[in-house]
């Protein structure tokens, strides 16, 4: 349930609460994407830092496919006096949804041309073993330091999962917007920012932001369903691929030539056919022969049984069938649009209930 | 390197024909974006009526029908009709069918893409060379939306300029 918290704005709010992390932290570390939301997380810890004569340190996987202009914004975030760098360039595996042949990127790769050079300000190399896909990454870096503050600027409006991740369960001193992942201690201090308050921040203190924002707003996206800055071909963020001919062409051009598919999907992604399970292509009866379809043509045997596997143990019926039609359509190796009848319900109930509150 | 007869052809062949011996094609997969075609046809018209007839449709006889088979240039084919024309100039490419197929894909698909800075860039100029802003979007096809948020170029931030904080909110038991 939602309180309002009379007589106070969600900024006063949140310099309240980067307060008290500052008077209970030694380290704070702020991940910083270059999204909007990492921008006003980490101005918010950097003002105070620069108040109290300390330091954040800022957190940065560079997952090399990435807009430029989020590569810009990085330089000018990491050189700050009171800031420690932390960016990552260095190899990891990255699930690429565009391609039936290219399956994964991997990015920062030994001996693979770059789609840019690395920049001198982040690390190069990993000394120790270290867990080469993007979430493990995370939780091996977060491990690593566990008495850290662990600042994410995760937002409630943006969904119903993120409304429950930022509030469902307590976390660090029974806070609600905090969690507890082990011993790592994770906090969300905007969580209750909606995206006008995220631009009149950024606004009001002038602070550099993502270039591609101004080009997605000129072209015509909405501020609240569209405009989402992150790595430009993962399952989650390809159908940026659609436009970002029109926002980066040298961006486009040099992942073109990096990678395949990419062309592909820059084509066809937002339709709904190609690489969205939304239609039933006509030459197919059922979603379940479109997916046997799909599944026996995918060319490498071990990437195949991964996916056979997976589904086995779902539920035969035609929705399910659909939705592996989506997963196989845009290569979910990492099963993180999976989709299960039950808990999708349910999640959609819980939705709804929100709907009613909020 | 392109001999002249290449780089002449539409000069040299270009014809005069009856516009009812043209005929559609059934195999294009183009057409105009999404609920937009009285708009681009309404463009389309009014760019015939000012600047001319400027590019000959292509075409290929076809035996079977008696008529030219349009390979492409269906809309402006289309504007003609709707504009009363009786003829349309053209070219007879006389080539085989699946060959018209693939060029009815070669000229929709060999076409650049407008980059969203240059063409803010390029709305501001106009209204430096004296245009209305109801002129600019009326002669270019934008809606007034899509107008205003080409030609601010403060960024997205400074939309939100005027905006007052929300009200900060705790979750809570239910």
């Amino acid at each position: 349930m939602k309180k309002i918290i009379e007589g106070k704005n969600v900024l006063e709010a949140a310099r309240e609460r980067v307060s008290m992390l500052f008077d209970n932290f030694k380290d704070i570390n702020v991940s910083i994407s270059s999204g909007k939301d990492s921008v006003v997380c980490y101005h918010l810890f950097l003002q105070e830092a620069i108040k109290r004569n300390r330091k954040i340190v800022a957190f940065f996987q560079d997952q090399e496919a990435e807009y430029q202009s989020s590569i810009d914004l990085m330089k000018i975030m990491m050189k700050h006096p009171n800031v420690i760098p932390v960016w990552y360039q260095v190899p990891i595996y990255l699930t690429n949804a565009t391609s039936y042949t290219d399956y994964f990127l991997y990015a920062w790769g030994e001996g693979e041309k770059w789609i840019r050079e690395k920049d001198p300000q982040a690390i190069h190399e990993i000394k120790e073993d270290y867990p080469k896909r993007f979430y493990e990454f995370f939780k091996w870096y977060e491990k690593k330091n566990t008495d850290m503050a662990y600042i994410i600027g995760l937002r409630a409006e943006e969904g119903i999962i993120r409304y429950r991740a930022v509030t469902k369960n307590p976390g660090w001193n029974g806070l609600r917007w905090s969690t507890l992942d082990g011993d790592v201690k994770k906090f969300y201090p905007i969580y209750d920012w909606s995206v006008t308050d995220v631009w009149k921040f950024i606004y009001d203190y002038n602070i550099p932001y993502n270039r591609v924002y101004d080009l997605m707003y000129m072209d015509n996206h909405s501020i609240y369903s569209s405009m989402r800055v992150s790595n430009l071909i993962h399952e989650k963020s390809y159908k940026c691929l659609v436009d970002l001919p029109k926002y980066e062409p040298d961006t486009y051009d040099k992942l073109c030539k990096r990678l395949g598919g990419i062309a592909t999907a820059s084509r066809y992604a937002s339709e709904k056919l190609v690489f969205s399970n939304k239609t039933l292509p006509k030459h197919y009866k059922t979603w379940e022969e479109f997916r046997d379809f799909l599944l026996t043509n995918i060319p490498e045997e071990g990437h195949r049984n991964k996916f056979r596997e997976r589904f086995g143990g779902q539920d035969k019926e035609e929705r399910t069938y659909q939705s592996q039609v989506g997963q196989l359509l845009i290569n979910d190796y990492e099963n993180s649009r999976s989709y299960n009848t039950k808990k999708q319900e349910q999640i959609q109930r819980e939705k709804e209930k929100w709907q009613k509150i909020l | 390197m392109a001999e002249n007869t290449v780089v002449q052809r539409a000069a040299q062949e270009t014809k005069i024909v009856k516009i009812d011996e043209l005929q559609s094609n059934q195999y294009n997969p183009n057409r105009f974006s999404g609920g937009k075609d009285g708009q681009m046809m309404g463009m389309l018209k009014n760019c015939i009526l000012k600047y001319g007839f400027l590019f000959p449709i292509l075409v290929t006889w076809d035996e079977k029908l008696k008529k030219y088979r349009i390979i492409d240039g269906f809309h402006r084919y289309e504007a003609l009709r709707l504009l009363g024309a009786t003829e349309a100039s053209v070219i007879d490419l006389q080539i085989p069918y699946h060959d018209a197929v693939q060029l009815t894909v070669l000229m929709n698909r060999i076409k650049g893409f407008h980059q969203v800075e240059l063409m803010s860039d390029l709305v501001l100029k106009l209204e430096d060379l004296g245009l209305q802003d109801s002129e600019i979007c009326e002669n270019l096809g934008m809606e007034t939306e899509e107008y205003l948020r080409l030609k601010q170029q403060l960024g997205i931030a400074h939309a939100f300029r005027n905006h007052e904080y929300s009200n900060a909110w705790e979750a809570e038991e239910k």
